[in-house]
């Protein structure tokens, strides 16, 4: 299976999809091959879920709004699905069909802007999660009223994340991570058995430079944060995490939320609700769900992390501002 | 002494010597490798006169090559493809005991929260792009 010359030798494939740059590290005689179908499988996922592709199965739900109901791909209909039960789970803190505020809003185009109080007041009525109407056994997906949109923004790298490393091990690979703009996924441990060890973004410090780390064995860790993506006018930073509920870029008293849990859908979907609701909804939730931990970062810089991920959890030194809560 | 204890001694001090000299070619290659990445510049490159089309680019620091493709369309960089084999051999992982701990006992694989570029692959994406530029 697994040939390696040296336990240390590890292959390093970048490329970008879905908007961002894509890391796959695996350790394995067979890693460039397999990287290459992981990449294909990316590649295959965004032209299916793109909100950006003209012909994307996104695009062709959106487009069909009111209208009639779209058939769509296994991929698709299994992350809708998903969708609806972590909007349920989160109270709507957590709704792909806030993809009518992102267009408002222009996010992740040339065109962001801050829009008027009416046309939020508007689209607000046209979010709710329950007007997607799915039909498993045919295959398909409607929304019910014209003008809805939906964004697989915060859910789709998760899934890609999850696909990948099936791959992976598909492949006969133990050994391996890929990082999706941020997102991570791993499989089983490093070469010498020891837990993956992933650093905690500093929110306001350089990219790259950590707080802290979290060690895991196949586990994926997502962070939903307000310090990547942002617009600022007339000097307010408008963030790109909206809110489902006020329309508005999310306001939680929070500068990021992780999460760790065993599938990187559950954990991308997952961190951008709790980065939504904030530290005591977002505890709430977290603590509802089997198998799912979280790091959240306060915006006074203190760091609260749960239970389960307590023992593999370490703060960096010298971090003198951010402390444990 | 006799001559196969010689012998003994001689090919024993030969070893010592090679030994020593891999070792310190190993550590003279590592060294130049960290000066290459500190001493990576960049060329300002102007998208706008980059015309259509996809461009190669290389750049070798020893321990990390990379190879990269770069597709330009209308003066917007649409796709970049790359390949990196990396054989570095890293430091082994600390088991994180404490709730506070040093930087330098963690050996960090990725962050979370944020994307990864290392300087190699701009350096190529640089080059690849310069030679687009006409």
């Amino acid at each position: 299976m697994n040939n390696l010359v040296t336990d240390d030798e590890y292959f390093d494939f970048e490329s970008y999809h879905m908007g961002t740059h894509i890391l796959q590290r695996i350790y394995s005689q067979n890693a460039a091959a397999v990287a290459t179908l992981a990449e294909q499988e990316i590649e295959r996922l965004e032209n299916l879920m793109s909100f950006f592709i003209d012909d994307s199965e996104v695009c062709r739900i959106n487009n069909s709004a009111g209208i009639r109901a779209e058939s769509i791909s296994h991929d698709t209909l299994y992350v809708l699905n998903k969708s609806k039960q972590y909007s349920k789970l989160s109270s709507g803190r957590f709704d792909i069909t806030a993809g009518k505020l992102a267009d408002l809003w222009g996010v992740f185009t040339k065109h962001e802007c801050v829009p008027s109080k009416e046309t939020v007041v508007s689209a607000l009525k046209l979010i709710d999660y329950e007007d997607i109407i799915l039909n498993d056994r045919e295959c398909t997906a409607k929304l019910l009223k014209h003008g809805q949109k939906i964004d697989l923004g915060a859910i789709a790298k998760g899934y890609a994340g999850d696909k990948m490393c099936e791959i992976y091990k598909q492949h006969g690979i133990t050994s391996a991570f890929v990082n999706i703009g941020g997102n991570v996924m791993t499989v089983g441990s490093k070469p010498d058995g020891t837990p993956w060890c992933i650093g905690l973004q500093n929110p306001d410090g350089a990219r790259g430079e950590y707080i802290g780390a979290i060690s895991v064995y196949n586990k994926s860790v997502v962070t939903s944060g307000d310090y990547v993506r942002y617009f600022e006018m007339d000097n307010i930073r408008y963030h790109h995490i909206l809110d489902p509920i006020t329309g508005y870029p999310s306001e939680s008293g929070l500068k990021s939320a992780t999460v760790i849990a065993k599938s990187s859908l559950e954990a991308d979907a997952v961190s951008t609700a709790i980065f939504v609701s904030g530290l005591e909804e977002g505890l709430r939730l977290v603590n509802g769900i089997n198998g799912v931990d979280a790091v959240f970062i306060t915006k006074d810089n203190g760091v609260y992390v749960t239970e389960g991920i307590k023992d593999n959890f370490a703060l960096v030194e010298g971090n003198n501002k951010y402390r444990y809560i | 002494m006799n001559k196969f204890k010689m012998g003994i001694i001689a090919v024993s001090c030969t070893a010592v010597v090679c030994g020593a000299i891999y070792v310190s070619i190993y550590f003279m290659k590592l060294n130049k490798y960290k000066n290459i990445v500190a001493g990576i510049k960049y060329d300002t490159v102007d998208l706008l006169k980059v015309k259509d089309g996809t461009f190669k680019g290389s750049f070798d620091a020893i321990f990390v090559g990379a190879d990269v493709s770069v597709t330009v369309k209308d003066h917007k960089i649409t796709d970049i493809k790359l390949l990196k084999h990396k054989t570095e051999k890293g430091q082994k992982a600390e088991v994180i005991p404490e709730k506070v701990v040093q930087a330098q006992s963690l050996n960090v694989d990725t962050v979370s929260g944020a994307t990864n570029s290392s300087k190699v692959i701009l350096k190529a994406i640089d080059i690849a792009l310069v030679s687009g530029e006409k």
